[in-house]
């Protein structure tokens, strides 16, 4: 057993829209939402839980969970420190359309990622401009205080 | 080298079922039509009576759905007020988050499971551990839920 006892203090960030506020198609892609830190954290884990309605004849939609950038719109193929991404392919042909639902776990049990003051953690998705495209997000970033 | 196998002794549970329809009440806790995702109705807690460390959490869900709705099951450690907004006041520690589908009746399930090992977390005693839902709309829609906690008193804060 570990014999840390410092407590831990989560960080939630969360998107509910459809594909109309998303409006980009992979490999490009658009802030969904994101904070920036007032002090030091450790980012020892976090969760990142989707569901996606992909609608027949439109487009992919992905969500990455990307450290260090806040900027409106990324080009996926020029960007690193993604930490997690959930991806949900075009449904079929046949007319029934069923979310694709993911949860990713990650926790760094001896270690952590320091993120310094004003550094943005953010989600970015990719969907086409059609309103039957649906996406629910959450991202938990497990985080303790750190000097 | 793992030195103890008894101390993971202190674990509870939440389990239940609702229906989030307008015209049947829930069948144990209440539940509200909110936007979300950040307005949560509370559906299920617990008090501890010491202070407590966890370090594994699970959260299960499996429902019905039907229409192009989305709803949210999150795990919330501070509260147990009837209706909090999350990302403002709380953060939550799980979440399960799910869209409906179109032209399509099934049934979902998800499950996510966390396991702190080196930095637990700690729970003061008497600390509300809560389950929040939140749904876009009043629709049948039968959940059930279980959120099931492993892990032991914290002797340090006794």
């Amino acid at each position: 057993m570990g014999s840390s006892r410092q407590d831990l203090t989560p960080y939630t960030l969360s998107f509910d829209g459809v594909g109309t506020a998303i409006n980009a198609v992979f490999p490009a892609a658009k802030l969904l939402t994101t904070f920036k830190l007032d002090r030091a954290l450790g980012i020892v884990g976090f969760q990142m839980a989707s569901s996606m309605t992909v609608a027949q004849a439109a487009a992919q939609m992905a969500l990455f969970m990307v450290v260090g950038s806040s900027d409106a719109n990324i080009n996926l193929g020029q960007t690193s420190n993604i930490f997690a991404a959930h991806l949900a392919n075009v449904n079929n042909s046949g007319g029934l359309v069923t979310p694709a639902n993911q949860s990713t776990v990650v926790i760094f049990q001896d270690s952590g990622i320091k993120l310094p003051p004003g550094n943005p953690v953010s989600l970015y998705g990719c969907a086409a401009n059609n309103a039957t495209e649906i996406m629910f997000a959450v991202l938990n970033l497990y985080t303790i205080l750190i000097k | 080298m793992r030195s103890s196998y008894d101390t993971l002794s202190d674990n509870y549970s939440i389990t239940f079922k609702t229906v989030i329809n307008a015209n049947t009440p829930p069948t144990i806790w209440p539940v509200a039509a909110l936007a979300i995702p950040s307005n949560a109705a509370l559906n299920g807690f617990i008090l501890i009576d010491h202070d407590y460390l966890i370090r594994s959490m699970n959260l299960e869900m499996s429902s019905g759905f039907a229409s192009p709705f989305r709803y949210n099951v999150m795990l919330v450690i501070g509260t147990n007020a009837p209706l909090i907004t999350i990302g403002q006041s709380f953060s939550s520690y799980l979440n399960l988050a799910q869209t409906g589908g179109r032209n399509h009746i099934a049934n979902v399930q998800q499950a996510e499971t966390v396991s702190f090992v080196d930095t637990p977390i700690h729970v003061g005693a008497f600390r509300p551990i809560s389950i929040y839902i939140s749904c876009n709309t009043l629709v049948n829609l039968p959940m059930i839920v279980s959120m099931n906690l492993q892990g032991e008193r914290d002797l340090v804060a006794a």
